[in-house]
């Protein structure tokens, strides 16, 4: 693939179980992910959805197989690869503005002093705070802001940094359906203001349609790539694409796709 | 999975629907702070007049003085002659020495269990073990090893202080979220970072509230070393009085011990409020 950013190769996996045989979490995936693609991942759960976005994270190890990025091997977290969680993650005690300004310290120029002083810092965050709509909520705690505002402020902090990827692990599961659609037209919107290369975990079949340029549908136990979906819908999408009768192809197809996996894997 | 079709449904069709008042359910909030306030004076007022009306009963006053004459004895042993005031800052410096120092201690012997396991494995059996030993069990030992001066009594308070806020703050360092730290190497951080700036400000509720138990334990503990082997403190003030059948005195020295943990736990829980107002 040109312009390829991410490439997987031939990743496996497996998880140790203790006295008992061990899971094959990855077998044999490979994947490569091209610059300012939105690619979402989806399949049954336990498939290694997410054992497969800490790889790309650096968060987890792997046991055989190549992850590289630019060419150059993964071999831990850094700032380029910036990753969205389902629990937010936000630190409790920093307020909305500490936590988007946070990350800003660890970047570095090419000739390693430190990138942003203070004021830039602030001035970056106070840019991503607009970005996500949380205006007059710079000095709230988490504690005080609902799921969705803190997923934004997660978002915002992902963006302050600046990384050439995105890596969202469902971002939006634990979001009641409203907020959830609100936060996809957000993302959506963001990402063609601001394109980075996404890498979008959900189990919602509608919501990686909506989203992405590519669909990859994994199999459960072992996780293996059982197809990729391109999904030629054009942009802007809102929520009323889900409308248009190619998504709901491409929805339909998706999800029996994954469903019949699902009912394999339960036999 | 199969479902199946026609079944009779094996509960009776036509139960009785019988109408009655709007069932009220346990209400499980605080209620109004007013209300609460006006309950607790009332409490402590009924208290104090029950006390009252007991010991106007003579055999029960022989054991137990009165409110008034506890207050007689405050007054007097306030005096200027009187050692009241020693005793109770004799007592404090004992509590807050022993506590003090164990605080600073337990703070990184905590932090060195939870990020390192070796640490954690070579300390832990002998925590888990003195644990279990009521610190009050060492004073002949500590007695023999340093004699009668101050030094047993802050190293008695020590302990007991010691073991309890680092088993507490040991355990909030195990507890602070992962995905925090997951969030914080994606942003780049080093193990120093995560120590620095996730470590310890995450773990900062349960180190207050290691420092409120261990606050208890010194307390407690400190009462106990007193009884043996000292003139001055509340302790040994108690067990003086208990002597000469003083039972104003050793109430008013129970009184002021209450006072006393009262008081530090408060004084604790507002520095907690104030440095955790983000929780």
């Amino acid at each position: 693939m040109e312009n390829s950013i991410i490439k997987i190769e031939n990743v496996h996996k497996e998880y140790k179980v203790p006295n008992g045989k061990n899971v094959k979490a990855l077998d044999d995936v490979s994947l490569e992910i091209g610059k300012n693609e939105f690619v979402c991942l989806v399949g049954p759960s336990g498939c290694g959805k997410t054992t497969l976005l800490n790889i790309v994270a650096g968060l987890e190890p792997f046991d055989s197989g190549r992850v590289t990025m630019h060419d150059g091997d993964i071999i831990g977290p850094g700032p380029e690869r910036g990753v969205i969680f389902q629990q937010y993650a936000l630190f409790p005690w920093m307020t909305v503005r500490k936590n988007i300004e946070y990350g800003m310290k660890f970047l570095r120029t090419p000739d390693g002093s430190i990138r942003y002083d203070a004021e830039k810092k602030r001035e970056v965050a106070e840019y991503y705070i607009k970005m996500v709509n949380l205006s007059g909520f710079e000095d709230s705690y988490p504690k005080a802001l609902s799921g969705g505002m803190k997923q934004r402020v997660a978002i915002a902090r992902a963006y302050a940094q600046n990384p050439e990827v995105l890596l969202m692990d469902e971002p939006f599961g634990a979001l009641d359906a409203q907020t959830r659609a609100q936060l996809q037209e957000d993302l959506l919107k963001t990402w063609e203001a601001e394109k980075k290369t996404v890498l979008f975990i959900t189990h919602d079949v509608e919501e990686a349609v909506l989203l992405a340029t590519r669909v990859v549908i994994l199999s459960a136990r072992p996780g293996k790539i059982k197809e990729i979906v391109d999904i030629d819908l054009s942009y802007p999408r809102t929520q009323a694409t889900k409308m248009e009768d190619e998504f709901i192809k491409y929805r339909n197809y998706i999800w029996d796709t994954v469903y019949k996996m699902f009912l394999e894997f339960r036999k | 999975m199969a479902v199946p079709m026609n079944r009779s449904n094996p509960q009776p069709e036509d139960q009785p629907v019988i109408k009655k008042k709007q069932r009220k359910l346990k209400d499980f909030s605080d209620g109004s702070r007013q209300t609460r306030t006006l309950l607790n004076v009332f409490s402590i007022l009924m208290g104090f007049f029950l006390w009252y009306l007991i010991t106007r009963i003579p055999s029960i006053n022989t054991f137990l003085a009165s409110p008034k004459q506890v207050y007689d004895a405050l007054i007097s042993e306030s005096a200027a002659d009187g050692r009241f005031f020693k005793d109770i800052s004799i007592s404090l410096q004992r509590i807050l020495i022993g506590f003090g120092v164990a605080f600073v201690a337990s703070i990184p012997i905590a932090f060195l269990m939870g990020w390192y396991p070796k640490v954690r494995s070579i300390v832990e059996p002998w925590i888990q073990f003195f644990r279990t030993i009521p610190p009050i069990a060492l004073i002949p030992l500590v007695i023999l090893a340093m004699g009668l001066g101050e030094m047993p009594k802050y190293t008695i308070i020590f302990i007991a202080a010691f073991l309890v806020m680092v088993v507490t703050i040991y355990q909030g360092i195990k507890e602070v979220d992962k995905t925090l730290i997951k969030a914080a190497y994606t942003m780049g951080a080093s193990d120093r970072d995560i120590f620095w700036d996730i470590m310890i400000p995450a773990s900062f509720p349960f180190i207050l509230v290691g420092a409120r138990l261990g606050m208890a334990a010194s307390l407690t503990t400190l009462i106990a070393a007193e009884l043996t082997g000292t003139t001055f403190g509340l302790g040994a003030r108690i067990q003086g009085a208990q002597q000469f059948m003083d039972t104003a005195i050793v109430l008013l020295g129970i009184i002021t011990i209450g006072v006393i943990g009262f008081v530090l736990d408060k004084l604790l829980l507002l520095v907690e409020k104030k440095l955790t107002r983000w929780k």
